[in-house]
């Protein structure tokens, strides 16, 4: 048995709605100035790296740093109408947290076949962040690496989804955070994923635009 | 004027300037952080360290520990650098020496913290909050919230505590001329709308559900329970005025059977609680109030005595007990707080030093009581004896230890007493009476009656003084053969040391033991009748001779070993001992080392808790390079994931404990990695597992490892209710990457093999079905419910993990707890086993090669083949011989011999015939379908007394605590909550066992018959898709 169930249980849980208000609050007194108390935060950026058979997915989350970033984020949402206020801090938050990011494979940088990110705000309701989940076409190649140019501020693990294409014993170790790289180099081996990928690649190549999730 | 009137005027003229305070700089009081290492506190227990916090007056100095937490990102956190695993607490505790800052201190303490139930204070803060330089207290103030004390009863803690709103607050203020620190202690809910903060904190209906209906008869009241967990250390002798004295462990257990039932837990009603300790003791106490938890619930504590300032002691266990003296309102309003404060005193070394301060803080008036203690033969002085006064009840209120000079003094309220004076090597004069009247002086001069000499000298079979252990045997009145030797032979509620018997049914006892480095010994005995015997551990026969000595008279004895057998290339080693480095043990290093060779062994691996100690020193030191080998090493000792000892280690001369490392909250490989990082060679240091099954503290209990997978299970019912929560135990954490097991650790025979119900069954009640006598008593999941350690590590050699089996005494004391048994047998190259004639490496060689027997005395030897213990042997088509061959002392006959092969089947059960029991030599002959291990086993039924005692009486283990505490719980699915159990109090019997021969039948290398046992744990499953994740994760909507 979890000892956290043990403490939660017996409190009552957040309703949904009851949660959303709560961001939707945090997320205006975000919007509304500084934090109080003066602490200076860094970008955080955590990429997860998972190879599947015919492609490879990022799941990136990410916290701009406080100050000047997240001024900057914040007042491109501001100018944008006020009925597409959060679209706007979407886009331009999946702007931020993929700009720094590169994927390539044998050294050719890949398009993404789908982008799809979904905001919220920190715990603690400070700042603003964003989840973004990019998918791109697995070829059959030699390499795979996932680089960035803000390696301070972005840390990156992978894992592998029943892919074999991946020479496990050169890979680092999966489900672990490695920080401070520049770039991250997976071996590949096998083939792709045969016929399914070709048709698993074609129905998404319509979709190179950052989207919203379906309301 | 009489003479007497006199005499006592005169003594008591003399002892006057005692009474003063023992400092003659003015009042003062101070705190400051510590800034270099002389500035901390010396002593065997210190652990004070640069950035800790240092709080002194002119009569007391204390160490408070820092968070913990390293603010140096570059730095791990030390979490666990005392004793329990989170900084602020007060570490240590001592007088201010003579030489001021520069002596270098007598520390004794382990630990002290605030214990709200079993919440301790994980800390945030530690802060100086006042200097003490406008002549006023000194302050540090140690805020936090709340943390598990342990992770098992941590659902006792969820109920009635659970700190989630709760700031926790302890303010150490120490005023100057004072030998106490006033600790304040401060529970404040902290939930500003929040609303109340109850205590109990879920209603009992919910802790019912939360405990799977095990509650019965609801509803009940419940109560939290708040006050201080001392770690005295173990060389302080726990003492409470009254019924327990320095009894106090078994007066707490005594007072469990007429417990009153919640809501009041059960334990013991103290007025206050002292020790006594060599140049220091400490105290604790409180003051009237009205939030006194025992006197709130009096009407809980039928036939004990209740005061104002009575406080809970319901456990005292490896040196921590439990002092409960608060109990909080029903509920804390927001933002409201609840304070208690309680005191603790440094005093010189005994009881009465201690008591004084308590009747000062008290303001209770006191009269003096002093004297002298001298020889009635000689009129030399007696130092160390030790005055009890006694209650109108003769039971013990102090004790009092005479000085160089055979002078004492102590202060006690007026009242009618007794006292007596008590010494372990004189017989004990009748009790006398004295008057104490306010502010009066009553002195006394004692005459003890002289104690008699015995002067033994021991030779071995070679002639030469040999180190050897020297016993005095005598006799009791054989009218008390079925009472218990507390009652009749000597008094542990005065103080008196532990005289273990012969536990057979005949009258013999041990008055004393001494371990020599040479063979001699003069010694002050009681006078009588003995039986002087002399032993070098197993190798030898043990010799005897009678004397009777009469007070003040002289005795003398020559005594010479003989051998009982040559064991050529093998040497004894005991690796795991403990010595005063431990928290709760109070054996000088060189006394320990002297033990060791004593008992013939000839490799001693340091493996104090959580302390890297070197026995090379004092080895030297005593003479003994040609004897005994040092290895130093440690034991990681965690609160709750098992101890693991770690050697050849390197000793870090700038850690205040030998070398740096972190065991709270960590995953068992990090613990190994640590060990083998610390290790002078981290590619051959040995990490070795202890106790496995030892409930709370062994590793195979704690992550529930069943003995034949060899794999953790995840506990059900109310078992894993008590099951600890950390992720760093999840099942996937467990790992095998250890090179040694300890298969038979001191005298606890009972934990070697899965538990048997015996013939006849015992009365019941008996879980159902109810088993038939033989048969491994199961539990409710149809496993074991007594795992044997030899039976889980047959399943790792069936899954071709290799660790190999040891055999240790985990001594934390001399007589009644020695060295060497149980020992290990290590083959370290024929001929090597001579003086000097080995090294470190070779020990360390043989362990990993498996070249090891585990043994409390014979010499069990086999063979395949030209192959021995150990090794890998190709026996092309499986038809081979095992030769076997066991010796032993007479003292230590063995009566049985087991083969054991793959899953642990019997290949050969052998009764030995007596007169073959000290030599027995057979051959077995097996024709094996695949690759197989085969392992021997030795077994006897004879009592080993005199050369190790029996265990009398049954040890207060953490699970008795935890039932203690849960009194009114129904755990009857914990282990330990039957009559149908391993019987823990025995004597102790022959055994050995030894490690595999592993025999490979195509010689295509050894394959094991059971899947491969991973040496680490397996990569954690794989994570969650991250699509998946990403479809979970809620949208923020307009």
């Amino acid at each position: 048995m979890s000892r956290r169930n043990w403490r939660n249980w017996g409190q009552t849980p957040f309703p949904g709605r009851l949660l959303s208000t709560l961001a939707l609050a945090s997320l205006v007194a975000t919007l509304a100035g500084q934090p109080a108390w003066g602490h200076v935060f860094p970008a955080v950026r955590n990429v997860v790296v998972q190879v599947e058979p015919c492609e490879v997915v990022l799941l990136v989350g990410y916290r701009p740093g406080t100050g000047e970033a997240t001024d900057a984020i914040l007042s491109r949402a501001a100018s944008a109408p006020k009925s597409h206020g959060l679209d706007a801090l979407r886009d331009v938050l999946a702007a931020y947290a993929m700009a720094p990011l590169t994927v390539t494979v044998d050294g050719t940088p890949v398009v993404p076949t789908s982008v799809r990110a979904k905001i919220g705000v920190e715990p603690g309701g400070a700042r603003p962040m964003v989840v973004v989940l990019v998918t791109y076409p697995l070829a059959a190649a030699k390499t795979l690496a996932v680089g960035t140019k803000e390696p301070r501020s972005t840390r990156i693990s992978w894992q592998d989804q029943r892919s074999d294409r991946v020479v496990i014993a050169e890979a680092p170790a999966q489900g672990k955070w490695h920080a401070g790289v520049a770039s991250f180099l997976l071996t590949l081996s096998g083939p792709s994923g045969g016929p399914a990928c070709a048709t698993s690649n074609s129905s998404r190549r319509s979709l190179p635009s950052v989207s919203s999730p379906a309301r | 004027m009489t003479l007497r009137a006199a005499l006592v005027a005169l003594v008591s003229l003399a002892l006057l300037p005692l009474l003063g305070t023992c400092g003659d700089q003015a009042p003062r009081a101070r705190a400051q952080i510590i800034g270099a290492l002389d500035e901390a506190i010396g002593g065997p227990h210190a652990l004070g360290q640069i950035g800790d916090f240092l709080l002194e007056n002119d009569q007391i100095r204390l160490v408070i520990s820092d968070t913990g937490v390293s603010r140096d990102p570059n730095k791990p956190s030390t979490y666990g650098r005392g004793n329990t695993t989170f900084g602020g607490s007060l570490i240590d505790a001592d007088l201010v020496r003579v030489g001021g800052t520069d002596a270098r201190g007598n520390d004794q303490l382990a630990e002290l913290l605030p214990g709200f139930l079993f919440t301790v204070i994980n800390p945030t803060k530690v802060e100086i909050t006042r200097r003490g330089d406008d002549g006023g207290p000194a302050e540090v103030t140690v805020t936090g919230t709340g943390g598990d004390l342990l992770q098992m009863i941590a659902v006792l803690n969820t109920g009635l505590m659970f700190p989630a709103n709760l700031e926790l607050k302890n303010i150490y203020r120490l005023y100057p001329g004072k030998r106490y620190v006033e600790i304040e202690t401060v529970v404040k809910n902290k939930a500003a709308n929040g609303g109340v903060h109850p205590f109990p904190y879920l209603n009992v209906m919910d802790l019912d559900d939360l405990l799977g209906g095990n509650i019965p008869n609801l509803p009940i009241e419940l109560s939290v329970p708040m006050g201080q967990l001392p770690l005295l250390g173990g060389e302080q002798d726990l003492f409470a005025p009254g019924i327990a004295g320095f009894n106090v462990k078994y007066a707490i257990e005594d007072s469990y059977k007429i417990a009153g039932g919640f809501p009041g837990f059960p334990g013991l009603a103290v007025d206050f609680l002292a020790s006594r300790g060599i140049g220091v003791s400490y105290g604790l106490t409180i003051l009237d109030a009205p939030s006194n938890y025992v006197k709130t619930y009096a009407a809980r504590y039928p036939g004990q005595d209740v005061t104002p300032y009575s406080m809970l002691l319901p456990f005292t266990y490896a040196g921590v007990a439990g002092v409960f003296m608060a109990k909080p309102p029903a509920q804390l309003g927001p933002n409201e707080e609840f304070r208690f404060t309680s005191y603790f005193i440094v005093g010189r070394g005994d009881v009465a030093s201690v008591a004084s301060v308590v009747y000062e803080l008290r303001n209770q008036d006191t009269g003096t009581f002093g004297g002298k203690v001298v020889d009635e033969l000689t009129s030399a002085p007696v130092k160390g004896a030790n005055v009890f006064v006694l209650d109108a009840k003769q039971y013990p209120i102090t004790q009092i230890e005479t000085d160089a000079s055979g002078s004492f003094i102590a202060r006690l309220p007026p009242g009618a007493y007794t006292y007596v004076v008590v010494v372990d090597d004189r017989a004990t004069p009748a009790a006398q009476s004295i008057t104490i009247r306010e502010n009066e002086k009553t002195g006394v001069q004692i005459k003890l009656p002289a104690p008699a000499t015995v002067s033994v000298s021991v030779i071995d079979d070679r002639g030469r003084h040999a180190p050897s252990k020297i016993q005095l045997v005598g006799t009791f009145d054989p009218a008390n053969v079925t009472k218990d030797p507390r009652t009749h032979l000597y008094s542990i509620q005065k103080g008196e040391r532990k005289r273990p018997t012969a536990f057979d049914g005949t009258n013999r006892y041990v008055e004393g033991a001494w371990w020599t480095k040479d063979g001699r010994v003069n010694a002050r005995v009681r006078p009588g009748t003995y039986e002087v015997i002399a032993s070098r551990g197993p190798e030898y026969e043990y010799t005897s001779t009678t004397v009777t000595v009469k007070s003040g008279q002289f005795a003398e004895a020559q005594l010479v070993l003989t051998a009982a057998y040559e064991s050529p290339g093998w040497v004894s080693v005991d690796s795991h001992l403990h010595a005063q480095p431990s928290t709760d043990s109070g054996v000088p290093i060189d006394q320990r080392v002297i033990s060791c060779a004593a008992e013939g062994l000839e490799v001693a691996v340091a493996t104090d808790h959580n302390y890297v100690t070197d026995y090379a020193p004092a080895i030297a030191a005593s003479g003994l390079d040609s004897w005994l080998l040092g290895i130093p090493g440690m034991e990681l000792t965690t609160f709750e994931m098992g101890h693991f000892n770690g050697y050849p280690l390197k000793i870090d001369p700038g850690s205040t404990r030998g070398g740096e490392f972190v065991w709270a909250n960590q995953p068992p490989q990090k613990l190994f990695d640590q060990l083998r990082a610390m290790s002078i060679d981290p590619a051959k240091g040995i990490v070795q597992v202890n106790h496995p099954q030892q409930q709370v503290l062994g590793y195979f209990a704690q992550f529930f490892i069943d003995p034949a997978t060899a794999q953790p299970y995840t506990p059900t019912g109310i078992l894993g209710v008590f099951a600890p929560y950390g992720d760093e135990f999840q099942a996937d954490k467990m790992s095998f990457d250890f090179d040694a097991i300890e298969l038979l650790t001191g005298r606890k025979s009972e934990n070697l093999h899965n538990y048997r119900a015996p013939s006849p069954l015992p009365p019941g009640p008996h879980p159902n079905p109810q088993p038939v006598p033989g048969q491994v008593v199961l539990g409710p999941d149809g496993r074991p419910k007594f795992p044997g350690i030899v039976e889980t590590w047959f399943t790792m050699l069936d899954r071709g993990h290799k660790a190999t089996g040891m055999g240790t005494s985990d001594t934390h004391a001399l007589l009644g707890d020695e060295p060497g048994y149980a020992r290990t047998l290590l083959f370290v190259g024929d001929g090597k086993d001579t003086l000097g004639g080995f090294t470190r490496d070779d020990v360390i060689d043989a362990i990993h090669d498996h070249h090891a027997i585990t043994t409390n005395a014979p010499f069990l030897e086999m063979r395949v083949g030209s192959a021995m213990i150990g090794d890998t042997t190709v026996v092309q088509g499986g038809s081979t011989e095992v030769r076997i061959r066991v010796r032993s002392p007479s003292w230590a006959k063995v009566d049985h011999l087991t083969l054991y092969s793959n899953g642990g089947a019997v290949v050969a059960d052998l009764p030995i015939p007596a007169a073959q029991g000290t030599d027995f030599e057979t051959v077995v002959r097996l024709s094996l379908a695949r690759d197989s291990w085969v392992v021997a086993e030795a077994t006897g039924t004879q009592n080993m007394f005199p050369v190790v005692s029996a265990i009398e009486y049954p040890p207060l283990d953490a699970t008795v605590i935890i039932t203690a505490l849960s009194a009114g719980l129904d755990l009857s699915a914990l282990p330990i909550a039957s009559n149908l159990k391993p019987n823990v109090v025995h004597q102790t019997q022959p055994f050995a066992i030894t490690n595999p021969i592993w025999i490979d039948i195509d010689g295509n290398g050894w394959n094991p018959p059971k899947a491969a046992l991973p040496r680490v744990a397996p990569s954690p499953q794989p994570r969650p898709d991250v699509r998946s994740q990403f479809e979970a994760l809620p949208e923020l909507t307009p």
